[in-house]
């Protein structure tokens, strides 16, 4: 147990941090505005867009008037080969991205959190087996299970969610596993299993709540991470139907029209680049400031 | 078929590497050289932009910018031109292969077509790289050992290199074998933006025909992929790092 887990034990802990990294890191600020645009985008997306009905992937009316139309003041993103609206499009997907990363996120890191901490509580056989299982999954890309579920179940927001979090919980399993030896030894765990706590109580309230904040860190910078993989896999046209407002599936939208209408994919790919950007810069500030080896006074000695 | 396209990925994947690794390595122990100065800033957000760039739109990116230039890097070589020259695949390494039979415009073609989708999986481990250079070498520039060598009067050019980057090496060899593994997938997909022949043909073949077969096939190629690299990249580690043993 080293200053790094102190440091962040608790709720209120992590909240500190945040505070502290705030006065402290523009690049934080920077990251904070990126993903606070992305989410009210995501919020408000459907009163945004100028065009409701052409972001949930309609076919407009009025289709072959408008189609293929470069950026402009009625169309500030154009409009793809179909006649809908770009801006709109992507508007409306803020909602879809963030919705699948959080929902991936959120079951691999609670599978994984209880995979890590179960084989460092019990260690002996428990613990081989679990982390052989992280290790195996550790060697298949989401984009290769994704093709195999795609195969068996068709389209879908379930086959990328599911192809994800079966590739993305070993790593949470191995972190938690390393944060939760270090806490599994701790006297107050010693002490409730000397005092007859269930096994299931020491591990939820003790374990867990201690192994929680330190992984939340880690489960940031993933964030963006995980949208770049579903947008590879969307955009191979592996998980969400083809009128889908994901920025993936809008991209592979104007594949075959990047010479004639560009801005079809540039604008989507825009949107996931600054939403990755914006969790790598949150994560990674916070990331910095949990490490105090990171924050020593730096002097060169040449 | 498998062996033919693995090659096709890997030429790409590898050379993708000698362009993004070392550059990466290169722009991070600048940044730690400056650390907390304004370059240092910058190129921390240009690694972490890099790596945050979905790798396919940048291959769309590339192919539409060369597009004026009237040349598209499509498939991995002119079949024209092959033929013209008697170019045969013997390897499936294109590179290799002009470059044993001596075939000058079939090694230029072939390099021409290869360099576009490289910079876009390059991306990637340039970005990764750069940051975890600047990370461990900040680092290793602030041991005792390293103040101990400026005491000394050891110049300031080994005292970075074999000194502070030396103590870094096994750290970022071992990154970079976790995202060489991790690129095979951007690889992949650059390769259906550009047309070329590959995994990525593969995979998409796979989704058009349905074929469940293929799809196996693939999964257990990428995994094996995956454990070749694993090991390889923890036996560089043993050679480098004196601390560990196999």
């Amino acid at each position: 147990m080293n200053a790094l887990e102190k440091r962040i034990n608790s709720a209120a802990g992590l909240l500190e941090l945040t505070k502290r990294a705030w006065r402290r890191s523009t690049r934080l600020q920077a990251g904070a505005l990126l993903v606070g645009f992305m989410a009210a985008i995501a919020v408000l997306g459907p009163y945004l867009a100028p065009y409701p009905s052409d972001g949930m992937g309609v076919v407009p009316q009025n289709a072959a008037e408008r189609v293929g139309k470069p950026p402009s003041l009625e169309y500030p993103f154009g409009t793809d080969s179909l006649g809908r609206d770009v801006l709109s499009r992507v508007l409306m997907g803020a909602r879809l991205a963030l919705a699948q990363i959080l929902l991936v996120v959120s079951l691999s890191l609670a599978l994984g959190l209880l995979v890590g901490v179960y084989a460092a509580y019990y260690r002996g056989p428990v613990e081989v087996v679990l982390n052989y299982a992280a290790e195996v999954f550790l060697a298949i890309p989401a984009i290769v299970i994704a093709l195999a579920l795609r195969l068996v179940l068709g389209q879908g927001l379930h086959v990328v969610v599911a192809s994800l979090v079966l590739s993305w919980w070993p790593w949470y399993a191995r972190t938690s596993y390393v944060y939760a030896r270090a806490v599994a030894e701790m006297e107050y765990v010693l002490l409730a299993r000397l005092a007859g706590v269930p096994d299931r109580v020491v591990v939820f309230r003790h374990v867990i709540r201690n192994v929680l904040p330190l992984v939340l860190v880690q489960a940031i910078t993933d964030l963006g991470s995980v949208l770049l993989e579903a947008s590879a896999i969307n955009f191979l046209g592996l998980g969400l139907p083809p009128d889908a407002p994901d920025w993936g599936i809008i991209v592979q939208n104007g594949f075959k029209y990047i010479a004639s209408m560009p801005w079809i994919s540039m604008f989507p790919g825009l949107f996931i680049l600054a939403t990755a950007l914006g969790f790598s810069l949150v994560g990674d500030s916070l990331r910095e400031e949990v490490d105090p080896k990171m924050r020593r006074r730096w002097k060169l000695w040449f | 078929m498998l062996s033919r396209n693995l090659a096709a990925t890997l030429e790409l994947l590898a050379f993708a590497y000698l362009i993004g690794a070392p550059l990466g390595s290169l722009l991070g122990v600048l940044a730690a050289l400056r650390r907390g100065a304004r370059l240092d800033g910058f190129l921390q957000t240009l690694g972490l932009a890099l790596a945050s760039t979905p790798t396919f739109w940048l291959g769309m990116a590339i192919f539409a910018a060369l597009l004026p230039s009237g040349f598209a890097p499509y498939g991995r070589v002119s079949t024209g031109l092959a033929l013209a020259t008697g170019f045969q695949a013997v390897t499936g390494f294109y590179l290799l292969d002009a470059l044993l039979q001596l075939n000058l415009p079939v090694f230029l073609d072939v390099l021409a077509r290869l360099i576009p989708p490289a910079l876009a999986v390059a991306a990637y481990p340039l970005g990764v790289c750069l940051r975890i250079s600047r990370a461990l070498v900040a680092d290793a520039l602030l041991e005792e050992y390293v103040r101990a060598a400026v005491a000394w009067g050891v110049r300031r050019r080994v005292v970075v290199w074999n000194y502070a980057f030396r103590a870094a090496l096994p750290g970022l060899v071992q990154v970079a074998g976790i995202a060489f593994a991790y690129s095979l997938v951007d690889a992949m997909v650059v390769e259906y933006v550009f047309g070329r022949e590959g995994l990525g043909r593969l995979l998409f073949d796979a989704i058009t025909l349905s074929d469940f077969k293929l799809a196996i096939g693939l999964l257990v190629l990428v995994a094996t992929f995956y454990l070749v690299v694993n090991t390889l990249a923890d036996v560089a580690q043993a050679l480098i790092d004196p601390r560990v043993k196999l």
